[in-house]
């Protein structure tokens, strides 16, 4: 439409079926709105979405000469892009439309008052012609997407999506902050309810990834920094030295068997030893060691250096410094994963880590491997024993109001395997599970819980103990009440096992704070919607896969990772994304420079710049801008104005509304 | 239900699990509850207050169904008022007496070189604090 040009509006009321009908007189109201200035038709018609409701609009667009469309019906999150594309149909700019919510804020909620439902559709739709009367024509550019995504955290999410990304001919970068990728699905023994052995599934995965010409593997590394947005993020990695380098080593591991130091294992959650030069595990993957510095005797007291003096081919470098990497990609993904609840620190009831013979599932898992501590034989930690008698107990700090509110779920049925783990290593020790719900809802768990149940020596108690205590003599034992039989029965088992809850990875927050996506009440990443959009988050371009979402097990990390992976390749393949026009600008002329808005822009999207002369103004980066208002709302000159929504435009609203 | 598990009194008193009364009352069988004894087991060690993974107080709903029992002058067991009468007497439930070794031999505090109990230092002070809180109210009942 050209400047100065006659505004000619036309005007469609919905019925929504009978949805709005039913208590909006539509009749009236388009009898009401047609008597507004400039308004040239006005219509109501059954469903406006519709193939017919939209060619209407596109008709009279060129009929009627329109050049400015309300359409009163539902709410603009529903059908706004629906009629803008109509409206772009007749030859019109898509922004010189505007929806009247006549539904959810009208008929839905004054069912029972149909007059003054009628009158409040009117005034709606007068606020929304007023503010039509003042649009102007936006634009939308189109931004390149860079092809190339990048994945945090290399547990099986990460993993899988990765893959799935450099199989459609992408590039990856997959960063992990462990010496190894594998995550937590490396630790465990076997994976239920198939109980086929979880490294034998995962190890080609890690190795497939590692190999793959379109994967760039970062390992024992860091996310430092994430700038830009959806299509250019720009990220700075910091690679941690290992002390070896990467590219004379062999992974022969002469130098691991040759360091005379030890430290408790991590990825043996402290159960077992490894050297101060260790590999993370025997199939890790890159099959590089590395140096803890702080139990290598060279760094600690300046002597040793055995490790150097036996390596073959002259890999250990102990003035490696971190390295900083600095890429550009379209898309990222987020797959961190989870940690164990606490349980140590905050249920000091049970007794974790004040009696040896209280492990965690997780621990279990590392007992029972046959490269675990124990070389996968099941010995309580206290005297190295074979339990005879042994307790799981679920629900350790999940559930619960005071400690986490959410359903973990997977330790009922890893509470189940691990009862499968004890009768199959031992088959004459009796185990106990002490449950308050058993939720098998993954496919193949009922029958699993089913199979396990069978079992002479495995009984279900259901409740769960309140404290674990110690007797004199060292040994433990708890009361539990049982539901089932209404007793009140004491256990003196020789191992318990607690099926913990989870939380996220502790270094989710910083990274969530890095990309400012959204953290939900529970700690884990937020989605944008928990049905229809659950892998991806508030920021575009950045997507969920696994645990980082919420507890999830293997068959749910997996789908998610893959539907993670396909809207990144989405983005990627379409190589462009369209920016929302809904941008704050700033009228130079009227800045003074103030720079109150610079803070509040929580995007850092506004920076104050110098003009020729001297003069400093606001200036805003538009790729960076979400339109959220906040500058607009508070620049004491009104120089920034968020465009489809300036100070005018809302102004008109409210005069036409306090009428 | 780890109310019952831990519960103190539960672990002597095979009738009374507190997570019991809270489904009772929440199933509306209060009335049943106020006129039965098995309320007052309850030791008021507050493990249950502590411990209910979903912040619920078994604890306090039976200290509600007894100040109910109570009002309406219905009696408690006859344990429970001579624990009240001793409280009022001595300061304790009950007046500290030998133990029993694992030879059922009978031993005192002091045989075993333990210190005397002590007492509330201003003994009609103490109970009439006591009393303040209901305790003679219980008495009447009792009595009549
Ligand atoms: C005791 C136990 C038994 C289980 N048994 C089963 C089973 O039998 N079957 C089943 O289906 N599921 C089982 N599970 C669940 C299973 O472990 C998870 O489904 C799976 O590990 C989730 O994978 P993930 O990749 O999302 O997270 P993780 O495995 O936690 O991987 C996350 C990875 O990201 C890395 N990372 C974290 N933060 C960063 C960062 N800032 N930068 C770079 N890297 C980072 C971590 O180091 C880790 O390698 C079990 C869980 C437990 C606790
Ligand atoms: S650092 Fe040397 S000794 Fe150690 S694994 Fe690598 S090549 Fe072998
Ligand atoms: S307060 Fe009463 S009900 Fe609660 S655990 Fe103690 S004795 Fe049991």
């Amino acid at each position: 439409m050209v400047e100065g040009e006659e505004v000619r509006i036309g005007v469609y009321v919905c019925h929504c079926g009978i949805n709005i009908a039913s208590v909006v007189d539509v009749k009236k109201v388009v009898e009401e709105v047609s008597k507004v200035p400039n308004v040239v038709v006005a219509k109501d018609y059954q469903f406006m979405c519709s193939q017919p409701g939209q060619s209407m609009i596109v008709e009279d667009i060129k009929q009627h000469n329109l050049n400015r469309v309300v359409v009163a019906a539902c709410s603009p999150r529903m059908h706004e892009p629906t009629f803008q594309k109509a409206v772009e149909r007749g030859g019109l700019n898509p922004y010189l439309f505007e929806m009247a919510n006549i539904r959810e804020h009208c008929s839905w909620v004054h069912e029972k008052e149909k007059a003054a439902a009628t009158d409040k559709a009117v005034k709606l739709i007068k606020a929304a012609i007023a503010k039509v009367r003042l649009s102007k024509p936006l634009k939308v550019e189109r931004v390149k997407v860079i092809p190339r995504a990048l994945v945090i955290g290399g547990g099986i999410a990460g993993i899988r999506a990765s893959l799935d990304i450099a199989n459609a001919g992408f590039e990856v970068h997959l960063v992990e902050t462990r010496p190894s990728i594998g995550g937590n699905m490396a630790r465990l023994d076997k994976t239920f309810p198939t109980l086929d052995c979880s490294q034998c599934i995962l190890t080609p995965l890690m190795v497939e990834v590692s190999k793959h010409p379109n994967v760039t593997l970062h390992t024992y590394t860091d996310v430092v920094s994430i700038d830009g947005s959806v299509g250019s993020f720009k990220v700075k990695l910091l690679k941690k030295p290992r002390y070896v380098d990467e590219s004379k080593c062999t992974g022969c591991g002469t130098c691991v068997l040759k360091c005379p130091w030890t430290a408790p294992s991590e990825f043996d959650l402290g159960l077992g030893k490894r050297k101060a030069i260790y590999f993370e595990f025997p199939q890790a993957v890159p099959l590089i060691p590395v140096i803890d510095t702080e139990h290598c005797m060279y760094f600690q007291k300046g002597t040793c250096r055995a490790c150097e003096r036996f390596c073959p081919t002259k890999a250990i470098d102990f003035n490696q410094k971190p390295k900083e990497v600095e890429l550009e990609v379209g898309a990222i993904i987020l797959a961190t994963g989870y940690a164990l609840y606490d349980v140590a620190k905050a249920m000091p009831e049970y007794g974790y880590r004040k009696y040896k013979d209280v492990i965690t599932g997780l621990e279990l898992e590392r007992l029972v491997s046959a490269t675990g501590p124990t070389k996968g034989q099941i010995l309580r930690p206290s005297d190295g024993k074979e339990p005879k008698k042994v307790a799981i107990i679920l629900c350790v700090g999940s559930r619960d109001e005071k400690h986490l509110r959410y359903c973990c779920r997977f330790g009922c049925v890893a509470g189940i395997k691990h009862a499968y783990y004890v009768v199959s290593h031992i088959p004459d020790a009796e185990v106990y599970v002490c449950y308050r719900d058993i939720r098998t809802f993954g496919k193949g768990y009922e029958e699993f819980y089913e199979r396990i149940r069978n079992y002479e020596n495995v009984r279900f108690i259901r409740g769960s103990p309140m404290e674990i205590l110690q007797d004199a003599d060292g040994s433990l034992y708890f009361d539990v009440f049982d539901a089932n039989t209404n007793r009140v029965v004491t256990l003196r088992p020789d191992l318990v096992v607690l099926e913990t809850g989870v939380v996220p990875h502790p270094t989710f927050k910083e990274v969530a704070k890095l990309l400012k996506c959204a953290i939900g009440p529970d700690g884990f990443a937020l989605e944008l919607h928990p049905k229809l959009r659950p892998t991806e988050t508030s920021v575009d371009g950045v997507f969920l896969a696994g645990a980082v979402q919420g507890p999830k097990d293997i068959p749910d990390t997996v789908a998610q990772a893959g539907a993670a992976a396909s809207s990144a390749i989405a983005l990627m393949s379409k190589g462009y994304v369209e920016t929302v026009p809904y941008v704050s600008s700033i009228n130079e002329d009227l800045c003074s420079g103030c720079g109150v808005c610079e803070p509040l822009c929580a995007f850092d999207a506004i920076s104050l710049v110098e003009k020729d002369g001297g003069k400093k103004v606001a200036k805003v980066d538009v790729s960076k801008c979400k339109g959220c208002g906040v500058c607009a709302a508070a620049c004491p000159s009104g120089a920034a104005q968020q465009l489809g929504f300036t100070d005018e435009q809302i102004l008109a609203m409210v005069r036409s509304l306090a009428r | 239900m780890k109310c019952s598990s831990g519960c103190t009194a539960a672990k002597v008193v095979d009738r009374y699990r507190p997570h019991e009364i809270v489904a009772l009352v929440k199933a509306g069988y209060s009335e049943e509850l106020i006129n039965s004894d098995v309320i007052w087991a309850c030791s008021v060690c507050l493990k249950c207050t502590e411990y209910c993974p979903q912040r619920v107080s078994p604890f306090e709903v039976v200290m509600a169904l007894r100040n109910e029992a109570v009002s309406r002058g219905i009696a408690p067991p006859k344990g429970f008022v001579e624990m009240a009468k001793s409280v009022l007497r001595v300061g304790y439930i009950q007046e500290p007496m030998y133990t029993m070794t694992k030879d059922f031999e009978e031993v005192s505090r002091k045989e075993l070189g333990l210190p005397e109990m002590p007492k509330p230092r201003d003994f009609e002070k103490f109970r009439q604090h006591v009393l303040l809180v209901g305790f003679e109210r219980l008495k009447e009942i009792a009595q009549a």
